[in-house]
């Protein structure tokens, strides 16, 4: 599974997920987990899709209220990247 | 790009120094307290959610799964610079670090992120109850003495 260390994470990336349209992504969130390496390379490229959204949005002046979002990237990171590692998809989060 | 191509540099510098934990910090900030912020969600430069604070928030609570955040592994270092250095309007990014074996003020000490199986990331945790501007005190300390890597794209 998927380890949120705090609620928000989860919720930030489902929002994220909805709003770039990533439906595989925002399943994976969801359940906690990936099924298979595909999943895996989909769950890591949209993290970095959603980095490279917060910096438009930020550019732009938009604020979804979240907070400190640099905190909650650092974080939400975390949980992907070690979820990934941990669960032998190292591979495929290295490759985006 | 080119960033990550001279990080691979640091990478085969830092991967001959056995027992180091990093942060990567925007030129200009400070490498363990987050001083810009104003928003509610730090307390004297330390953020809300890496600490237990009391419930009156005067004081952090020992707590071996909390701390300030460390790269104890090149892997680790990586994403996190990436992340900076995507979210900060293109300045640069020094690595700052410290060694497995530096002496930390009393009440601190580095423990692994027990979400990592492979203990990439470490907590400076707090290991006994004290009054935040005690806390603040113990990590500019911690920063006085952490070496830097200035602008990795540059220096090496």
């Amino acid at each position: 599974m998927i380890k949120f260390r705090q609620k928000e994470e989860k919720d930030i990336s489902l929002f994220y997920a909805r709003k770039l349209g990533n439906e595989v992504a925002a399943s994976i969130i969801e359940s906690g987990e990936v099924a298979n390496s595909s999943e895996a390379v989909t769950l890591a490229r949209f993290y970095w899709s959603m980095v490279a959204e917060t910096v438009k949005e930020k550019n732009a002046g938009i604020d979804h209220g979240f907070g400190d979002m640099d905190m909650w990237l650092e974080y939400i990171c975390n949980a992907f990247f070690f979820y990934l590692s941990n669960n032998g998809y190292e591979e495929e989060w290295e490759s985006q | 790009m080119d960033q990550f191509k001279t990080l691979e540099n640091l990478r085969d510098y830092i991967k001959e120094i056995k027992g180091f934990y990093s942060r990567p910090t925007t030129r200009g900030e400070h490498s363990t307290l987050y001083l810009d912020q104003n928003d509610g969600e730090t307390i004297h430069g330390i953020r809300r959610r890496d600490y237990l604070f009391s419930p009156c928030g005067k004081f952090v609570l020992p707590s071996e799964n909390m701390g300030l955040s460390f790269s104890a592994h090149w892997q680790h270092l990586k994403n996190i610079y990436r992340l900076k250095s995507s979210r900060n309007g293109g300045k640069p990014v020094d690595v700052c670090w410290a060694l497995e074996d530096a002496n930390l003020p009393q009440g601190l000490k580095f423990v692994v992120d027990k979400a990592d199986k492979k203990n990439r990331h470490f907590f400076l945790a707090v290991t006994e109850k004290m009054h935040v501007s005690q806390l603040v005190s113990k990590l500019k300390w911690v920063a006085d003495r952490m070496a830097v890597i200035k602008d990795a794209t540059k220096a090496l």
